[in-house]
């Protein structure tokens, strides 16, 4: 399920994300546990999950006996998070799918929201992720970036010059 | 004087069940004279020292500890010292191992203790979530390093208040090494560390008998972090006590495991939650283990070598059907 399983990053077949949210369910505070819990479904999270804000403004908090240190994140300008699930592909039995998604007939994967994200905290396990190292955060980091050097620059940020293509 | 209070200690040694339940709400009310977080969370551990007016003398003093094999509640690291000229009144109030000890024989020794005047004693704490989080450290940091670390805390501590000159120490793990460790870090001490220093010497006992107080307050006491409706007979926290086995099987979530009153690194808990609980696999422990962003913030490709900066922000750009 690793990218090098799958040997491209690049996918050929569009995947289907539907944002319609259900108006019912609230936007949701997430959690990145630096764990794989083998469970999905409702859990008691508010009783045994309490993270507490520690003066450098990263969180603490214990999950199995462990500490983790957590960093909350701010999403990019102008993106809404979801909270999505993800349905089966016709045909495939979810073993089949949860082992390897590349090597299946359809590509395609279908994702639903079930609810919108009010923010998000990034664990890790004794010591609180690094802005400029954390997997996630980067990952968040360079739709910003990416936004910007994309962005057409004004002469003010160019100091004046410019770029005649001829 | 000394020989009247000492009659009158004995007196009160003689239990009845009446005189029981005043004496463990004595306890409770040196406690909360002393501003000692009991009853209450204890989320973080904590040192106390018992206020106390040194004398130029020179000190004797013991350490014990309580609560250190069971799967449940803090571990309590005592330290009582008294001038040696007063050791022999000291030895005269009965002070035993606190095992042998009933436990309103230990709230009365304990009370009684308030009124010596030149005798000190303090704790260190150990929450049962303190201890969880450093035996799972990435690094490990085992029950004997915290252990000896406490007793050097606190030595450290009162060596500050008191004249220290003979120290009686109840040994974790080997006596010798312990002994040479703790007689390198405090030169100016004479310090002993024995096997059952606590039926020895009777300064050690008096520690035994503060660690076993404050534990059992704790405990019973006992403030849950979590707003849970779990129930309070857990027990001993020994294997074999069947309050504590019934507990742990009916307190079990199957996600969280348990509330921060369990040593999630007890092997107790760990079969239990392998048993009963989902599967928790932790990305610092399992090598194979894929990250839940590489799922769908699936990392470069391995094609060509990319830049590290590209790399290290491995989003992927997904279709929307809006």
């Amino acid at each position: 399920m690793t990218s090098e399983d799958s040997g491209s990053n690049v996918r050929s077949v569009r995947d289907i994300v539907n944002l319609e949210t259900d108006q019912e369910n609230k936007p949701e505070h997430l959690h990145l546990l630096p764990c794989a819990i083998s469970y999905d479904g409702p859990a008691k999270a508010a009783t045994y999950f309490i993270p507490e804000k520690k003066p450098d403004s990263t969180y603490e908090a214990s999950f199995r006996g462990r500490q983790l240190c957590g960093r909350k994140i701010t999403l990019p300008r102008s993106y809404i998070g979801h909270v999505v699930i993800e349905s089966m592909p016709h045909g495939l039995s979810e073993l089949a799918f949860e082992n390897d998604v590349s090597d299946t007939a359809s590509d395609q994967r279908e994702l639903r929201s079930v609810a919108q994200i009010a923010g998000l905290t990034v664990w890790e396990h004794d010591t609180a992720p690094l802005e400029n190292d954390d997997e996630f955060i980067c990952a968040l980091e360079w739709i910003d970036t990416a936004a910007s050097i994309h962005a057409d620059c004004t002469s003010e940020e160019t100091n004046g010059a410019v770029i005649v293509e001829e | 004087m000394k020989s009247m209070l000492g009659k009158h200690t004995d007196d009160e040694l003689e239990t009845t069940t009446n005189v029981k339940r005043v004496k463990a709400a004595d306890s409770l009310q040196v406690f909360r004279e002393l501003q000692m977080p009991i009853p209450g969370v204890l989320a973080q551990s904590y040192t106390f020292f018992s206020p106390h007016q040194a004398a130029s003398e020179e000190y004797v003093l013991g350490v014990d500890e309580a609560g250190r094999g069971p799967v449940l509640g803090p571990m309590v690291y005592s330290a009582c010292f008294c001038p040696i000229s007063a050791y022999v009144h000291l030895k005269s109030l009965g002070f035993a191992d606190s095992k042998q000890l009933s436990e309103d024989q230990r709230s009365k020794l304990f009370a009684r203790l308030q009124t010596e005047e030149h005798a000190g004693w303090a704790v260190r704490c150990i929450s049962p979530r303190d201890i969880s989080q450093c035996m799972l450290r990435r690094t490990k940091y085992n029950l004997n390093s915290l252990a000896h670390d406490a007793t050097i805390q606190l030595l450290r501590e009162i060596n500050q208040k008191a004249n220290i000159r003979q120290v009686f120490i109840d040994t974790v793990g080997p006596p010798a090494s312990y002994q040479k460790k703790l007689q390198q870090l405090f030169p100016s001490m004479e310090i002993t560390v024995a096997k059952k220093a606590d039926s020895l010497y009777p300064i050690v006992s008096a520690a035994s008998v503060c660690a076993k107080v404050v534990r059992d307050a704790h405990l019973e006491n006992w403030v849950f972090a979590e707003p849970l409706e779990v129930s309070r007979v857990f027990g001993s926290g020994y294997p074999g006590d069947p309050n504590t086995v019934r507990w742990l099987r009916e307190s079990l979530d199957p996600v969280f495991g348990y509330p921060s009153i369990i040593r999630f690194s007890w092997s107790t808990c760990t079969k239990l939650l392998e048993e009963s609980a989902v599967a928790v696999v932790w990305a610092d422990e399992d090598e194979k283990h894929t990250k839940l962003t590489s799922k769908w913030f699936g990392g470069a490709s391995n094609r060509r070598t990319r830049s590290k900066f590209f790399s290290r922000r491995p989003a992927l750009i997904l279709t929307t059907s809006l």
